[in-house]
């Protein structure tokens, strides 16, 4: 095979990859998007942990909800039973029942991370689920009177992974820094060498540890300079940045 | 003075290559390239964060795959640029202008496939199946950008980078895919070939102005700016300024002759100082007037000569194979035209005192007919297979025939192959069968069609021959 039999098949591989990032990026929707990504992850939503109550507001533990491509979420108990669907409030919990069947999604703070935090967190399955707090689709006779809902706290508008000022804390040094730009979280040392202005720049002090909005409108100086970035940027699109997204902030959450 | 002594004096022939000189033709030019591309990968690696934290990640990986096929495939095309020079220390490090025309190709198409994978692998980082809209990040990356109110003189300078490293790239597969995959006449070819200059210069841009890893570590941005000026400095010099700066010899035809088989022996003569060659080499012929002939002027063609050096004139053997090469046939007496080198490492003079075997086929046949003319009686001994289609396509025969043979009787034995009177093509049995020797005691030579080449070597490899002793002037390349 002849040199230039190689490279046609290598520029046709890679220019094809290409423009199916141009086509993919220019005109899928995000419900698509998650749909070309379950391909590869083999699921068909992102699962994520959240507290769901009965139409009496006592909790279902160990219940995981899917958003669906739809507009709706599919909530399964732990031991897989699908229970109910209910229309999803953009993700983000409602005090009082709601929906169809009554069952509420509230969105619980999932555990830390380790060392390399992502966006969503994982279902813990259940080894007992308590089958008495699995709604059934027949209706009780005489519902017993129901106690007063205890709404959990809700941080980060119920968006998870959720990080507090604890959080945030633990990870003020430049060889361990995150910081986080309206609500949003940030691993800034593994974006830090990606940055066109030099690692140094990322990785400085009074960014570690803090809030990023002000250094990131340019109106808070970096090692003596201050850096305009675009509106994309400023209030988190998708940028180089994003991909190190880690989670989200609230400096409510102890 | 002897003939032999014209040829220590004149042509530097009459020498035997040191172990370092045989390295240096034989690998010199490619260990050059390689450490080249090594030296800034090396470089990037010891820069922060250091090469542990390079591949942290998936994203990170892809990140650090596309930053080093960048570095190098920019460092390839500046080198490519290099050899397209026609330069007699490239000759010392390839063993052959043919060889440095080859290096060229290669390192050109290396080269692309290496800035293909760039822009691909840092768009790709962007990507993560926990957020499938990130391939919005990942594309926006591979699209050019305007600026806004709001950009600092450094975005503007990023952006500004970005974009000509995008132009650069969208030009580079552009002219590449017109070079190898499109068959354009020769002088639309050499048009079109003469703006990847124009793509490298943009990519020079985009090397040295972009903030990145590149820029941060001085070492390593210094480093690609004497590439970036390597290069461009390569590109002015050959191509914009290459008819002004590079000497060339004018020379006036005095006789075309036709020898048959739609071959034409040019004869001209020097109008000022001529031209130093060593048998078997060939130069690159310009024509500047060549009256209503509708020959091509001011483009370059390689010839390999004929004629001996220590003839007045020189004579080129030129067969119509393409457009120019065919319009020859129409060359007018008198026309003028500058010829540049002499080129090439494909002399017997290289080889004084060793036992040789030559082997010319077709138009192939030209640089054995400068060597046999330049032949005296310190040869070794020469079995020359001269290998034609048709009978009628032999010529000088009288020379190779007749007077070679009886004034170096016993030195000389010329062997005739036409291929429609016998059964088969010339093969190395053919060969070794008339020579009646160990072909492993012969310097061989092979000058023909690719195809024929190819096969030969193969052949006599295959019969134990070293491959180091074979040697092929690769016209396919010129």
């Amino acid at each position: 095979m002849k040199l230039k039999h190689v490279i046609a098949g290598i520029m046709i591989v890679t220019g094809g990859a290409m423009l199916a990032v141009l086509l993919i990026g220019a005109f899928a929707s995000p419900a698509q998007l998650a749909q070309i990504a379950s391909r590869f992850t083999g699921q068909a939503a992102t699962p994520t942990v959240q507290t769901v109550y009965d139409e009496d507001g006592n909790v279902i533990e160990n219940a995981t909800v899917k958003h669906n491509a739809d507009g709706t979420n599919t909530v399964i108990t732990g031991d897989g039973t699908v229970a109910t669907q209910v229309p999803t409030s953009n993700g983000a919990a409602s005090p009082t029942p709601s929906g169809p069947s009554g069952t509420t999604v509230t969105t619980k703070p999932a555990p830390a991370p380790s060392t390399t935090p992502r966006p969503s967190a994982t279902a813990v399955p259940s080894t007992t689920p308590k089958s008495s707090q699995v709604p059934t689709p027949t209706p009780s006779a005489t519902p017993k009177p129901s106690p007063s809902p205890v709404p959990a706290p809700t941080y980060c508008s119920g968006n998870t992974p959720c990080y507090g000022a604890a959080d945030l804390a633990g990870h003020a040094s430049t060889s361990n820094c995150w910081s986080y730009n309206k609500g949003v979280m940030f691993n800034l040392s593994g974006y830090a060498s990606r940055h066109p202005a030099g690692t140094d720049t990322v990785l400085a002090t009074n960014t570690c540890g803090r809030d990023m909005s002000t250094v990131l409108s340019g109106s808070t100086k970096v090692n003596g300079r201050s850096h305009n970035h675009s509106s994309s940027v400023e209030n988190n699109g998708s940028n180089g940045m994003s991909s190190f997204k880690v989670g989200y902030y609230d400096s409510a959450k102890p | 003075m002897g003939r032999a002594a014209i040829i220590d004096g004149n042509m530097g022939g009459g020498f035997t290559q040191s172990s370092w000189q045989q390295w240096r033709t034989k690998y010199g030019g490619w260990t050059i390239i390689i450490v080249s591309c090594l030296l800034p990968v090396i470089m990037w690696c010891f820069e922060d964060p250091g090469i542990t934290n390079r591949f942290l990640t998936v994203s990170l990986t892809m990140a650090a795959i596309g930053k080093v096929t960048g570095m190098v495939g920019f460092v390839l095309y500046a080198i490519s640029l290099v050899l397209s020079l026609r330069r007699a220390w490239l000759e010392q490090l390839f063993d052959g202008l043919n060889k440095v025309y080859l290096a060229h190709h290669i390192t050109g198409g290396i080269s692309l496939v290496f800035l293909m994978f760039h822009p691909l692998f840092l768009a790709i980082r962007f990507i993560t199946f926990e957020a499938p809209e990130s391939i919005k990040a990942a594309a926006d990356s591979l699209l050019p950008h305007w600026f806004s109110a709001s950009d600092t003189a450094t975005s503007v300078q990023d952006i500004l980078a970005l974009d000509a490293g995008i132009v650069a790239f969208l030009g580079m597969v552009v002219l590449l895919i017109v070079t190898l995959y499109v068959k354009l006449p020769y002088h639309v070819w050499l048009w079109t070939h003469r703006f990847l200059g124009v793509a490298f210069g943009l990519a020079a841009v985009h090397t040295i102005f972009l903030n990145s890893d590149v820029t941060r570590m001085p070492v390593l941005w210094w480093y690609m700016i004497a590439w970036s000026l390597i290069g461009m400095g390569a590109y002015i010099y050959r191509t914009l300024i290459g008819n002004v700066v590079i000497r060339q010899a004018p020379y006036q035809v005095r006789e075309v002759v036709h020898l048959g088989g739609n071959t034409v022996m040019i004869d001209m003569v020097p109008m000022g100082k001529p031209i130093h060659y060593k048998p078997g080499q060939f130069v690159f012929l310009t024509f500047l007037v060549t009256g209503e002939s509708g020959i091509s002027e001011r483009e370059a063609h390689p010839f390999s000569i004929a004629s001996s050096p220590y003839e007045p004139s020189v004579r080129l053997c030129v067969k119509a194979l393409g457009d120019f090469t065919r319009a020859l046939d129409n060359l007018p007496k008198g026309s003028v035209a500058q010829i540049e080198g002499a080129f090439g490492h494909f002399s017997n003079t290289n080889f004084p005192g060793l036992k040789q075997i030559w082997v010319g086929g077709g138009i192939g046949v030209t640089p054995f007919l400068s060597m046999a003319r330049s032949l005296d009686h310190t040869t070794a001994g020469i079995h020359f297979f001269y290998s034609v289609m048709k009978r009628e396509e032999l010529f000088d025969q009288a020379l190779l025939q007749d007077y070679l043979p009886r004034t170096l009787a016993g030195q000389f034995a010329y062997h005739p192959y036409v291929t429609s009177e016998q059964s088969g093509f010339l093969d190395a049995q053919y060969i070794a069968e008339t020579v009646g020797d160990d072909l492993g005691e012969y310097e061989i030579f092979i000058c023909g069609p690719p195809i024929m080449m190819k096969t030969l070597r193969a052949q006599l490899r295959a019969r134990g021959v070293k491959n180091s002793t074979i040697h092929t002037e690769e016209f396919s390349m010129l």
